[in-house]
């Protein structure tokens, strides 16, 4: 079965500096690969090459067997295929939650609107903000926010979504509502990649962990056998500084006196 | 189509003046216009009784109306009254009238601007309201309204051309004399908008780069 | 006395209100043009595109450099030398304002462009809109608050600015002013009269500015 999704010597630089380095990653469809890695290792820019919001210098880039690294290659048509949901959420803040769904579908797939409707209203209930639909942004909480911006993505009917650190900037308290949407597709079949820092959520969600570091792709593994027996050393270093809370040696009790 | 240098050469002792004569112009009404606004800018922040009124009254009056009209008033109608001014003199007027009004909003925003957090931490390490003023209010103001001075300033500079009107020798005026006397339209038209490049451009590329430079100090205070 | 100089006013009405007319249509023609040049410019300018701002800022810079009156007379006296076009200078005042305005409202447009989230951008991207649908339907609209006020400043000063038309000929309120006061010499009375006239116009702007940037800089 031939990949979803195939970067292959995949390289790009920003400016003098080069921020991918010979990039392979193959996704299947249904698959779900988190990305794991330290700051500035490059693994946002990766998702971002893949809709287009960042250009690429060498390489190969193919979806569902087409080069995407062409100058024919129509990023419209590509972004409707490719969602991508972002850290902040970015929902247009002068338009109701249904209207921040509706554009897509409505003005660039140009579908009918009893239809779309339908669908995002659909949607929302799965998320269980439809009594939200006539809300603005401003109004709702930065968990409610991303789960419609995750919506948004969805009624474009995209064949992969793309997560971008999606809850690095929400409230402890609203990470599990959004996480247990994207799990939610996970089990339905949709083709994920994921850009985290949640370690027990990749750990539970993954079909694959990639980690990487300064550009490179250093580990391919499934998540038990990363999180249990990482191989290299970055790797090690890396998963050591999430576990130093649960390292720590216990409190001697103080005298009080 | 030919380009008469050895005429324009001629002109330029004419010219060498008129540019005097702007920066006369100019330069006296900001330094009147300053003086008024640095008046009326405490009255306005203290909210000195009837005073201030008529000060926002003055500031509303002078910024909403055209200089052209302001300097005809002055030039035209005032000698019906009995008072004979020379057209310099109504320009400085004039100007100093518009300019006064924009620097005393000018000096206002700044001192408006400065944030509240700096009186807050002032205050709370003892400094007294004039040390206060000394200290951390007139600095800070000064630097946050120094790009919008010097962009009025250069507004200031630039609307002499406008007193061309009631017969000061400035650029313009010499240059439409010049173009009635010789008919060497096309050589004076140059020379005018070379003058202004020359006098105007580097005014205004310097005015950017100090917004730039006092923006990346701005989030730092 | 004060009764005939009233008289006098309404008399003059009819002709101060032609004169007027011109005005104002400079002024509004001037206003029209210079908006939709300035959202062009806007966009122009945030599209990333190296020459493009290059050109831009060469445009911006000669409106700046060369005061706004020089202009008048560069392109009265200019234009029928260099492009044979004898333009009326009605309509040669009605360009000089809609470029310099362009140029003005352009930058307001710019800067509201520019102070949306980058975010906004991609996302809008990221559902696959075009250039233009990103703009109409995302970047605009929420630039439309942060532009209004200042944009209705600039509009205040192209209606000050018209007057300079009176310089290059065009028979606008303040030609008929002159004309009026050359007949009956009530310059006080009439001058006094213009400079409300401009008052009132300008003054319910820059109020309606500062009314609207109060109340949207808090939304």
């Amino acid at each position: 079965m031939s990949a979803l999704i195939e970067f292959k010597g995949f390289n790009k630089f920003f400016g003098e500096q080069q921020v991918l380095k010979d990039v392979d990653l193959s996704v299947q469809t249904g698959e779900v690969v988190v990305i794991l890695g330290p700051s500035g290792c490059g693994k946002s820019t990766l998702l971002r090459c893949l809709n287009g919001l960042e250009s690429a210098h060498s390489g190969s880039l193919k979806l569902d067997g087409r080069e995407l690294l062409d100058t024919s290659t129509d990023w419209r048509q590509v972004r409707q295929q490719v969602g991508m949901v972002f850290q902040s959420y970015h929902l247009f803040g002068h338009m109701t939650v249904l209207d921040n769904l509706l554009l897509g579908p409505l003005k660039v797939q140009k579908r009918q609107r009893g239809e779309a409707v339908a669908q995002a209203e659909a949607l929302l209930a799965r998320v269980g903000l439809l009594d939200k639909r006539d809300a603005y942004p401003r109004q709702l909480s930065g968990g409610q926010q991303q789960r419609i911006a995750i919506v948004r993505s969805l009624c474009m009917n995209p064949r992969v979504m793309l997560f971008d650190e999606v809850t690095a900037a929400l409230d402890p308290e609203m990470v599990k509502e959004v996480l247990q949407v994207i799990q939610g597709l996970a089990r339905d079949g949709m083709t994920l990649l994921i850009v985290t820092h949640e370690m027990a959520f990749a750990r539970a969600v993954a079909d694959r962990i990639v980690f990487m570091d300064a550009g490179r792709i250093l580990e391919q593994r499934t998540p038990e056998s990363f999180f249990t027996n990482p191989q290299t050393a970055r790797a090690q270093q890396f998963l050591e500084k999430f576990s130093y809370v649960e390292s720590l040696p216990e409190r001697p009790q103080k005298e009080l006196i | 189509m030919s380009f008469d240098f050895a005429f324009i050469l001629g002109t330029l002792p004419a010219f060498l003046k008129a540019v005097g004569v702007t920066l006369q112009v100019g330069l006296i009404a900001i330094a009147t216009s300053l003086l008024v606004a640095l008046v009326n800018a405490p009255i306005l922040l203290y909210r000195t009784p009837v005073l201030h009124r008529l000060v926002s009254l003055y500031v509303e009056l002078a910024r909403n109306t055209p200089l052209l009209i302001q300097l005809f008033f002055v030039y035209f109608a005032l000698p019906s009254l009995g008072v004979k001014i020379s057209g310099f003199a109504a320009a400085i007027i004039t100007m100093t009238f518009l300019g006064g009004a924009y620097l005393t909003e000018v000096l206002r925003a700044g001192v408006e601007a400065v944030p509240a957090a700096q009186l807050e931490s002032g205050r709370s390490i003892g400094l007294s309201e004039g040390q206060l003023l000394r200290h951390v209010i007139l600095p800070q103001a000064g630097l946050l309204s120094l790009p919008a001075l010097f962009a009025n300033f250069i507004f200031l500079l630039k609307e002499t051309t406008v007193v061309s009107a009631v017969a000061v020798p400035e650029i313009l005026y010499t240059t439409k004399s010049y173009i009635a006397l010789y008919y060497k339209t096309y050589e004076m038209l140059a020379v005018m908008t070379l003058i202004c490049v020359l006098l105007f451009l580097p005014l205004s590329l310097l005015l950017s780069r100090l917004e730039r430079r006092l923006q990346h100090g701005q989030f730092g205070s | 006395m004060a009764s005939s100089g009233l008289e006098l006013l309404l008399v003059s009405l009819p002709q101060l209100g032609k004169g007027a007319a011109q005005t104002l249509a400079i002024s509004g023609l001037g206003i029209l043009f210079a908006t939709l040049g300035g959202v062009l410019y806007g966009v122009l300018a945030t599209l990333g595109k190296r020459s493009v701002n290059l050109a831009l800022r060469i445009y911006l810079e000669l409106f700046r450099a060369i005061p706004v009156l020089v202009w008048l007379y560069l392109l009265f006296f200019g234009l029928p030398i260099f492009l044979g076009l004898s333009l009326p200078s009605f309509w040669c005042a009605v360009l000089v304002l809609a470029l310099w305005g362009a140029s003005e409202v352009g930058e307001v447009v710019r800067g509201a462009l520019q102070s949306l989230p980058r975010g906004q951008r991609e996302a809008g991207l990221s559902i696959g809109l075009s250039g233009w649908q990103l703009y109409g339907y995302v970047l605009l609209p929420q630039a439309l608050k942060r532009m209004t006020p200042p944009t209705i400043n600039v509009y205040t000063r192209i209606i000050k600015t018209s007057s300079l038309a009176v310089l290059i000929g065009v028979v606008d309120v303040i030609k008929v002013g002159q004309q009026i006061i050359e007949r009956t010499y009530e310059s006080v009375l009439i001058y006094g009269a213009l400079f409300l006239f401009f008052f009132f116009i300008c003054y319910p702007l820059s109020v309606a500015s500062r009314a609207l940037e109060r109340r949207w800089t808090h939304a």
